[in-house]
């Protein structure tokens, strides 16, 4: 079998692991463990920077952007998780009840996975003009009488950052019904004659056979799409740049308003850090709740 | 006739993904004093906002930066990735798990977090504002995800076959090369896939760690193509096509092995 830890074993395994270990260790955790040192200082990037203690955090919580940009995160996970688990969940089950050879199975199951592998840049400035004021949703409204409710709907202080979640659903959906359609495969079809014969429907098949045996597919959607939820500064950028008035900021964007445009940088580093602890918080719940028994 | 509903459902829902790239590709062909995305759909398609676009957008330059970037970045962090793989499953050595929780602490890491320390990292050792900006952050960022991936495909295969090769004697180096990477090369090359698609499309480092405009990526070069021509609408939705079009072709070509590649992640 597999090797023991020999002396020669932890030799080579050195020398296979060492090159990847070595370069994500200095560009990726060196920069996050400096983040959370310089999380503690106040420091504008130029000059000397000054121990402020705990202070930072406090502001992150304090300062009404930097909240602002914490809670819009949290409520885009909605949008770019669970929804698009709860669709996809819908078109899987819709592709599985349909026959292997369609058509439309074949194709949409493609089709509505292509936004993943887009430049989100690209995305946001294509969906920026949908809506815009001359754009697609507000001749929809005009065409069906319903002009007097055209807007600028990115200009909108309370629509924006639904107008951020609706790209956001556009981008998981596909995700999450191709790991759902596969895995309702994966499932023995005898669970479901016998639900049949007990005289259970389609609903009841739903609830007690295909979402428990999709669990492991659904706690790997929501990991992917949380992490791009909470890391949603491509998009925003492009389509809001955080406004208006701030109303669409994400920890992203304000990271780097406040170390870029504030000239804040250990206020930006706790900022930073605060978006990493919430991230792997979050991921650790989803899946401990969602684990296998 | 039941099964009607599940296709206009799917219906529907095609059309809201491929409606945002229709009503985009459908204003780049417009004369330049279009005003608006529209439905309506011109008899006289103009291509010359490509042409301009193209121009105007210095894109061969930004393809340019971006293909030098991924020619780098994604055959050496596949091949780290996949000998590390190789290393975590073959080998048991002191503190393993540890060590392997380390590595994928970084998956969830945003770069947002760690973004304005490599901006000083990096220009200390004097390559901000050159493609290796990018391309170091992206060597590091990238293993986690390809070591994970490579060692738990490894696992699904059988243990008899490097057992037999063990008893005949070979290295490490030859289980690697002549055992081991003919049989995985499909999922390595799905690896690989996504590697292209994610440093294609990288934007935070690029934005930040390259902001000198002459060396500016696709992804960055088109944003700063349309904040200066927001007034010419067709234009800079041509400037947008010509972005999104390769990625939907290097899509249509690569669907199975994307698809299939998701997939596999799925499964541990």
């Amino acid at each position: 079998m597999r090797n023991k830890g020999g002396r020669e074993s932890i030799k080579s395994a050195t020398t296979f692991i060492a090159p990847a270990f070595i370069l994500y260790t200095i560009f990726v955790i060196a920069p996050w463990l400096a983040a959370i040192f310089f999380s503690f200082f106040n420091w504008d990037g130029i000059g000397e920077a000054v121990w402020n203690s705990y202070r930072n955090y406090i502001q992150v919580i304090k300062d009404p952007e930097q909240l602002q940009s914490i809670k819009n995160s949290i409520l885009l996970i909605v949008f770019f998780s669970f929804i698009p688990v709860f669709f996809g969940l819908i078109s899987a089950t819709s592709i599985s009840n349909l026959s292997a050879k369609s058509k439309i199975a074949k194709i949409s199951r493609v089709v509505i996975f292509l936004p993943q592998v887009l430049p989100l840049v690209a995305v946001g400035i294509s969906w920026k003009l949908i809506f815009s004021p001359n754009g697609i949703i507000n001749q929809l409204l005009s065409l069906v009488g319903l002009g007097r409710l055209e807007k600028g709907w990115l200009g909108d202080f309370n629509f924006a950052i639904y107008a951020i979640g609706i790209v956001g659903i556009w981008l998981g959906i596909g995700l999450c019904s191709l790991l759902f359609s596969t895995g309702i495969q994966k499932i023995d079809k005898h669970l479901y004659e016998s639900i049949q014969i007990d005289g259970g429907g389609r609903i009841r098949e739903f609830t007690s056979v295909t979402l428990p045996s999709l669990r492991p597919e659904i706690r790997f959607a929501i990991t992917i799409t949380t992490i791009s939820a909470l890391s949603g500064f491509d998009l925003v950028y492009v389509m809001t740049n955080g406004g208006p008035g701030g109303k669409t900021l994400v920890p992203g964007l304000e990271v780097f308003r406040l170390a870029f445009t504030y000239q804040q940088f250990g206020q930006a580093c706790s900022l930073a850090v605060t978006l990493s602890t919430i991230t792997f918080a979050f991921i650790l719940s989803v899946n401990k709740l969602l684990k296998d028994y | 006739m039941k099964n009607i509903s599940p296709k206009i459902f799917l219906f529907i829902l095609s059309l809201y993904t491929v409606i945002p790239l229709i009503a985009v590709l459908n204003l780049s062909l417009q004369k330049p004093d279009a005003l608006s995305v529209s439905f309506k759909i011109s008899k006289h398609l103009y291509f010359g906002n490509y042409l301009n676009a193209w121009n105007i957008g210095n894109f061969h330059q930004l393809f340019w930066t971006s293909i030098s970037i991924t020619l780098i970045v994604v055959p050496v962090t596949t091949i780290l990735a996949v000998c590390a793989g190789y290393g975590f499953y073959r080998f048991q050595f002191p503190h393993k798990k540890k060590i392997f929780n380390f590595l994928l602490l970084g998956m969830a890491l945003p770069y947002e977090a760690i973004v304005i320390p490599l901006y000083y990292g990096l220009g200390s050792i004097g390559v901000l504002n050159t493609i290796w900006a990018v391309i170091f952050p992206l060597l590091g960022g990238f293993m986690p995800f390809g070591i994970y991936w490579i060692r738990s495909y490894f696992s699904t295969l059988p243990a008899e076959i490097l057992e037999a090769a063990t008893i005949d004697g070979a290295n490490n180096r030859i289980q690697l090369t002549k055992i081991l990477f003919p049989i995985s090369k499909s999922a390595i090359f799905s690896l690989s896939i996504f590697y292209f698609i994610w440093s294609w499309n990288q934007f935070l480092l690029a934005m930040i760690l390259i902001q000198d405009s002459t060396k500016r990526t696709v992804t960055t070069g088109l944003t700063a193509f349309v904040n200066q021509y927001s007034m010419d609408l067709p234009l800079m939705c041509a400037g947008t096509i010509i972005v999104i079009l390769p990625s939907v072709v290097f899509f249509i070509i690569f669907q199975r092995h994307i698809i299939s590649g998701v997939l596999q992640g799925a499964v541990k």
